[in-house]
C-alpha cells in the first residue's frame, strides 16, 4: 500500500502536467482562433503563414528588419563585461576590410555542405560551452555553403613575403558633433546590422547603444561619394 | 571635406574628437554611464534649443545646439512627444541646410536678361510697383501667390490677409494642393471637419497597422519606428504593406500585397462587401452615427483648361449600399487588382475582428491620386462600418508629407477656396474675416479663382501676369513641366521667387527675394496630429535675407496696405498669431496661447481650458463633442457620412506604344525637390543622384542592367536617366520608379497634369511611358 500511493500520486501529476501542455500547445496554434473565426478565416490563416519571405529579393533591403521577425533574436543586452572578441582580432581574421573571415576554431570533419553544422552555432548565436564563447551570428544565413568564402587557417607563415597592406577600411564618422555615425562599410551580404553591432559577441569596440531601434538605416546612411553638392 | 566654411575648422574638428571620444568611452568603459544630457556639455559653451524640424510632416521635436551664432549639433527633443528623443538622417543633418555655399543673401533682379545683385529694398519696391501696375492695368486677379506647406503659420496668414483682405483676390494657393489636398476634401466630405481625428498615441495602442500605399520606412521614419516599436513589445502586432511596390516597409511588414494602381479603391470596396457579408457591421454605431450617401460618377480628370467640376452628395439607404457593393465580392475584385480572394478576406477579417484595434495609414499613395477624394472617403468607410474610429489604436490616420501643410495651408487656409475660418464662399466666414482684419465685408470675393493646376494654367494663358513664389520650387515639382515652364518665361509675365537657395525656379524669376530659413526666424509650424510648434530665432539669417512673411508685409506697405500689418519685426510673430487666434475661438479649433507654445514642444488643437484634445469626436476626450459617447460635431446632422464611390480606371493606362506605369516619389535621405537636402553632404553622399527603378525581369527583357542608361518617354517628353536595379525598392513587373529630388533628372517633364476633380490634386503616381535602352 505504502509503495503505491507515491506511484498514484505521480501519475495524476503526470495527468495533469499532460492537460497543462497540450492546452499550452492548443493556444500556440490558435486553435482556439480557429473555433472562433469563421470559414474564410481558416483559409487566411493558412495563407497567411507563407507569406513572410515573400516579397521580392531586393539585396539592399533583405535582413534588414530580421531581427524583428525571428522569435530567436540576438540578445540585444549591451554588458560590456561578456567581450571576449575585439576589432584587433576582428581584423586578423580578415585579408581586408569586407573579405570574408577565415575561421579561427577547429571544424567537423563531416563531408556535408557545412550550413547546418555552422548555422546550429552562428545562425542566431548564443553561448557555446564546446569553445567556452559566444557565437557571433553570420549576417547571411540564407548562404548556405559556407565553406565556399570561410576556410581554416592550417598554416600561419608565409609560402613568399609579400607586399600586400591590409587596409582595414575607413572609420564610422559623424558629420556634426553627436550626429549619426555614416555607415563606413558596404552594406552588401551584411543588410542586418544588428546581427553583428548587437549581443554578446559582437566586437566590443562596433556595438551599438541603442539595439532596439531596429530601423538602422532611419538615421545611418551609407556614403557613396565624397564630393559635395554644387549646382550646375 | 568642406562641411561647413562658416565654422572655424579647427574647432569643428576638435569637436568632433571630442564626441567621438564620448561615444567610444561609452563601449570602452564597462559600467560607466553618461548622462544623455551631458554627453555635449564638454563641447564648449553650446546652447540647446528646441525646434521642431523643417522637414517632413511627421514634426519630431529637435534640440538645436547653437555656439558662436551657428547651428552646430541637432539631438532628438526628450521632451517631444512626437519623437521622443529620436530623429532620422534628414533631422539629424538639417542644420547644415543652413550653410551651404550658394546660399542666396542678397536680393536680385533681371536686368536685360541678367541677373545683378541689389539692395533688398529696391527689389521690394520692384515687386510692388509690379504687382500694383499689374491690378491697375489688368484688374486683381491679374497677380497671384503660390505659397507652401513648409511656409510658417505666420507667413502663410501674412499672405492670406494680403491676398484675400488687402488686394481681394482668392489667387492664392500653396503646393500642399499638390500633397494633402484630397486628404482635405476627404475630411470634409466624411466629417465636414478637417484633420485626423485621431493622434500619435494611437500607435502605442493598436494591434493592427494596414499601409495603404505608404512607404513609411523611408517617408515617415520616426512614426514608423514608433510601429517597430510596439511591434516589438508586442510580437501580435501586424504590419500589412498594401502598395504598388515592395520596399523597405514591405520588408518589416508581416504581409505585403502589391495591387495594381488605381485598384485599391475596389479593394476598399471589396473590404466593405466582405465586412457586410460576414454582418460584421458594428449595428449600434453604425446606426447612431453614420449617414449614407452617394456622389456622382464618372467624374473626369481635369485635363482640360476649362474643366470644371462640383460633387453632390446624396442620401441613401442600407439596401443601396449593398446593391452597390455587389460588383465589389472579392472574387470579382481579385480579377483585376492582383490580390488574391484570400489576401481580401484576410484584410477585411483584420477590420472586422472585434479583438483588434486598427489603424489605417496613407498619405501620397492614397492622395497624388485622380479619385484621391474617393480614396479617403473609402479608407472611412471602412473603419465606419466596424465602429474603429476616435479611441484609442482605432484609428483612419492622414499622414501629411510637409511641415506645417497642415498648420499653414489647411488651418490658416491659404487656398483658393479658404479663409482662415471657413471657406470665401461662406457670407458668415467672409464677414468673420473682415471683421478681423478689419476690411469691408465686400473686399474678399466671393468666389474661388484658381486651384493650383489652373493657376499654372491661366499663367500660361496669360491671364495672371505677375506671380509671387514662396517656399516652393514649382519649377521642379509641378506635373507636365514643359507647359508651365513655358508658360512663366513668357515675356509679359513677372515672377518674383523668395528662396533661399538658387533653383529651376529662381531660374525663371524676374526678382529673387533672399529669404531666412527656419530658425533664422521666429515661427510656428502644425503637424499631422494637430500639434502647432514654435520656435525661436536662434541664429541671424545670412546678408539681407529676410522672413517670407516680413517680405509680404514690407511689399503690402509700399502699396499703402500698411495699415492692415500694424507691427514691428520684432514683435509680429506674438500679435498675429492673437489675431489669427480669434478666428478659431470655438471649442472645436481652438488653438493654445502665444505664452504656451512658447514653453511647451507643441499643443494639439483643440486647446480646451488648459488641455490639448487627443481623440476629437469622442465625448470621453472631446471638450467639443456633445453626448456620451460619440458626436460628429463637422456635419450638420452630427453623423459622420458613408459615401459610397466606384471603382474608376486611371485617365492614362498602359498601351502598345507606351507599355509601362511611371511612378513618382521621394527616398529617405531626400526632401522634396532637394534644394536643400542635394547641399547637406551626408544626405548626397548617400544617393547623389536620380534614378529609374525597373522589375529585374523587364530589365533582362530589356537588355539592361544596373547603371545602364535608358531613354523613359512619355506622351508629353522624355529623359534619359540609369537603371538602378533593386537599390532599396522594387516595383512591380511594368512599373517604373522615378525619385523627384534631381534638378538634373527633372521627371516631371513625363508626368501627367491630371487630377482628383474633387480636390484639384494632381496624380504623380500613375503616366503611361515607354523605355528604351540607350
Amino acid at each position: 500500500m505504502s509503495d503505491q500511493r507515491p506511484a498514484k500520486s505521480s501519475l495524476t501529476m503526470v495527468l495533469i502536467f499532460l492537460v497543462l501542455a497540450m492546452s499550452f500547445i492548443f493556444v500556440q496554434m490558435e486553435v482556439f482562433d480557429f473555433f472562433q473565426k469563421g470559414d474564410s478565416y481558416l483559409v487566411t490563416k493558412k495563407q497567411e503563414n507563407g507569406y513572410w519571405g515573400e516579397v521580392a529579393d531586393i539585396k539592399a533591403a533583405k535582413g534588414m528588419y530580421r531581427t524583428l521577425k525571428s522569435d530567436a533574436r540576438p540578445a540585444t543586452f549591451v554588458d560590456n563585461s561578456i567581450a571576449h572578441r575585439t576589432l584587433k582580432g576582428f581584423y586578423a581574421l580578415r585579408a581586408y576590410a569586407g573579405a570574408p573571415p577565415s575561421i579561427p576554431h577547429p571544424v567537423s570533419r563531416r563531408k556535408t555542405l557545412t550550413g547546418d553544422s555552422c548555422l546550429g552555432c552562428h545562425q542566431y548565436g548564443g553561448f557555446t560551452p564546446k569553445f567556452d564563447a559566444y557565437a557571433p551570428i553570420v549576417p547571411h544565413p540564407e548562404k548556405l555553403n559556407c565553406r565556399q568564402c570561410h576556410n581554416l587557417r592550417h598554416e600561419n607563415s608565409l609560402y613568399r613575403g609579400t607586399n600586400w597592406a591590409k587596409y582595414n577600411g575607413q572609420r564610422g564618422f559623424a558629420h556634426l558633433p553627436g550626429s549619426p555615425l555614416i555607415i563606413p562599410h558596404s552594406i552588401q551580404m551584411r543588410e542586418n546590422c544588428l546581427d553583428c553591432h548587437t549581443g554578446p559577441a559582437a566586437v566590443r569596440e562596433i556595438r551599438t547603444t541603442h539595439p532596439e531601434r531596429i530601423n538602422c538605416m532611419q538615421c545611418h546612411v551609407e556614403r557613396k561619394i565624397t564630393k559635395v553638392w554644387v549646382r550646375k | 571635406m568642406e562641411f561647413n566654411q562658416s565654422l572655424d575648422r579647427r574647432q569643428f574638428i576638435k569637436n568632433l574628437a571630442i564626441s567621438s571620444a564620448i561615444i567610444a568611452a561609452k563601449t570602452l568603459i564597462p559600467g560607466v554611464l553618461f548622462a544623455r544630457e551631458s554627453d555635449f556639455k564638454n563641447l564648449g559653451d553650446v546652447d540647446w534649443n528646441k525646434t521642431p524640424c523643417r522637414f517632413c510632416g511627421v514634426g519630431c521635436g529637435l534640440l538645436v545646439a547653437i555656439k558662436d551664432g551657428k547651428a552646430v549639433a541637432v539631438k532628438g527633443d526628450p521632451q517631444s512627444p512626437v519623437n521622443k528623443g529620436l530623429c532620422c538622417v534628414k533631422g539629424y543633418h538639417s542644420i547644415q541646410s543652413l550653410y551651404a555655399k550658394d546660399r542666396l543673401t542678397k536680393a536680385q533682379i533681371r536686368k536685360n536678361g541678367v541677373m545683378v545683385d541689389v539692395p533688398i529694398s529696391q527689389a521690394l519696391d520692384l515687386v510692388a510697383k509690379k504687382m500694383k501696375d499689374s491690378i491697375a492695368k489688368y484688374g486683381k486677379d491679374s497677380v497671384a501667390m503660390y505659397g507652401s506647406g513648409q511656409w510658417t503659420i505666420p507667413d502663410g496668414y501674412i499672405a492670406s490677409k494680403f491676398m484675400k483682405g488687402a488686394l481681394g483676390t482668392n489667387n492664392l494657393e500653396a503646393n500642399a494642393r499638390l500633397c494633402m489636398a484630397s486628404a482635405v476634401t476627404g475630411f470634409i466630405s466624411t466629417f465636414g471637419l478637417d484633420e485626423p481625428m485621431g493622434c500619435y498615441e494611437d500607435i502605442d495602442y493598436a494591434d493592427v497597422f494596414i499601409l495603404w500605399g505608404n512607404n513609411m520606412a523611408e517617408m515617415h521614419p520616426v512614426l514608423f519606428s514608433r510601429i517597430l516599436d510596439r511591434k516589438n513589445k508586442n510580437r501580435k502586432v501586424k504590419i500589412i504593406d498594401l502598395a504598388t511596390r515592395t520596399t523597405r516597409t514591405s520588408y518589416a511588414a508581416d504581409k505585403s500585397m502589391l495591387f495594381e494602381p488605381q485598384t485599391d479603391l475596389a479593394i476598399a470596396n471589396a473590404i466593405c462587401f466582405e465586412i457586410l457579408h460576414n454582418d460584421k457591421i458594428d449595428q449600434k454605431f453604425f446606426k447612431n452615427h453614420v449617414a449614407l450617401k452617394k456622389g456622382k460618377t464618372n467624374i473626369g480628370y481635369g485635363l482640360e483648361d476649362d474643366f470644371q467640376f462640383k460633387d453632390k452628395l446624396e442620401t441613401i439607404d442600407l439596401d443601396a449600399v449593398k446593391t452597390f457593393l455587389k460588383d465589389y465580392t472579392p472574387e470579382k475584385v481579385a480579377k483585376y487588382s492582383g490580390l488574391s480572394v484570400e489576401d481580401i478576406r484576410y484584410l477585411a477579417s483584420l477590420y472586422y475582428d472585434p479583438k483588434l484595434k486598427v489603424m489605417s495609414l496613407w498619405c501620397m499613395g492614397v492622395n497624388q491620386h485622380t479619385r484621391g477624394t474617393w480614396m479617403n472617403n473609402l479608407i472611412y468607410n471602412i473603419h465606419l462600418l466596424v465602429g474603429k474610429i476616435s479611441t484609442p489604436g482605432n484609428s483612419p490616420f492622414s499622414l501629411t508629407g510637409q511641415p506645417s501643410a497642415c498648420g499653414t495651408v489647411r488651418e490658416v487656409g491659404t487656398l483658393t477656396h479658404k479663409l482662415p475660418y471657413g471657406v470665401v464662399m461662406s457670407k458668415k466666414a467672409r464677414e468673420k474675416a473682415a471683421k478681423i482684419w478689419q476690411v469691408p465685408a465686400s473686399q474678399i470675393p466671393s468666389k474661388p479663382t484658381h486651384h493650383t493646376v489652373s493657376m499654372f494654367r491661366a499663367l500660361d494663358r496669360g491671364e495672371i501676369k505677375f506671380m509671387w513664389i514662396q517656399v516652393t520650387n514649382p519649377m521642379v515639382t509641378m506635373p507636365k513641366l514643359q507647359r508651365y515652364r513655358d508658360g512663366a518665361k513668357k515675356k509679359d509675365s513677372f515672377i518674383v521667387v523668395s528662396d533661399i537657395y538658387p533653383t529651376p525656379t529662381t531660374d525663371i524669376a524676374d526678382v529673387i527675394l533672399p529669404s531666412a530659413l527656419w530658425f533664422e526666424r521666429e515661427g510656428m509650424f502644425g503637424n499631422s496630429e494637430r500639434r502647432t510648434q514654435h520656435f525661436d530665432k536662434l541664429v541671424n539669417p545670412p546678408g539681407e535675407a529676410m522672413s517670407d512673411g516680413l517680405q509680404i508685409m514690407e511689399v503690402a506697405t509700399r502699396m499703402g496696405h500698411g495699415k492692415l500689418f500694424p507691427w514691428t519685426k520684432e514683435n509680429y510673430i506674438e500679435k498675429v498669431w492673437a489675431e489669427y487666434s480669434q478666428f478659431h475661438e470655438n471649442d472645436k479649433h481652438r488653438m493654445a496661447p502665444y505664452e504656451v507654445l512658447k514653453k511647451n514642444p507643441g499643443m494639439r488643437w483643440p486647446y480646451v481650458k488648459g488641455k490639448e484634445t487627443r481623440w476629437r469626436f469622442n465625448a470621453k476626450y472631446d471638450p467639443a463633442a456633445k453626448g456620451s459617447s460619440f458626436d460628429f460635431y463637422g456635419k450638420p446632422d452630427g453623423k459622420a457620412w458613408f459615401i459610397i464611390r466606384p471603382y474608376e480606371q486611371a485617365p492614362e493606362r498602359p498601351d502598345e506604344k507606351y507599355p509601362f506605369l511611371l511612378c513618382t516619389g521621394r527616398v529617405i535621405e531626400h526632401w522634396h525637390s532637394g534644394s536643400m537636402t542635394m547641399r547637406i553632404p551626408a544626405l548626397y553622399q548617400a544617393v547623389p543622384a536620380g534614378y529609374v527603378e525597373i522589375h529585374p525581369i523587364d530589365a533582362k527583357e530589356l537588355g539592361v542592367g544596373n547603371g545602364s542608361k535608358v531613354k523613359i518617354t512619355s506622351r508629353r517628353g522624355s529623359l534619359i536617366l540609369k537603371v538602378l536595379m533593386d537599390g532599396r525598392a522594387r516595383p512591380r513587373k511594368g512599373d517604373l520608379f522615378v525619385p523627384f529630388f534631381d534638378e538634373s533628372i527633372l521627371i516631371n517633364e513625363l508626368t501627367l497634369d491630371a487630377f482628383c476633380p474633387i480636390s484639384k490634386q494632381p496624380d504623380y503616381k500613375k503616366c503611361a511611358v515607354r523605355i528604351e535602352k540607350v
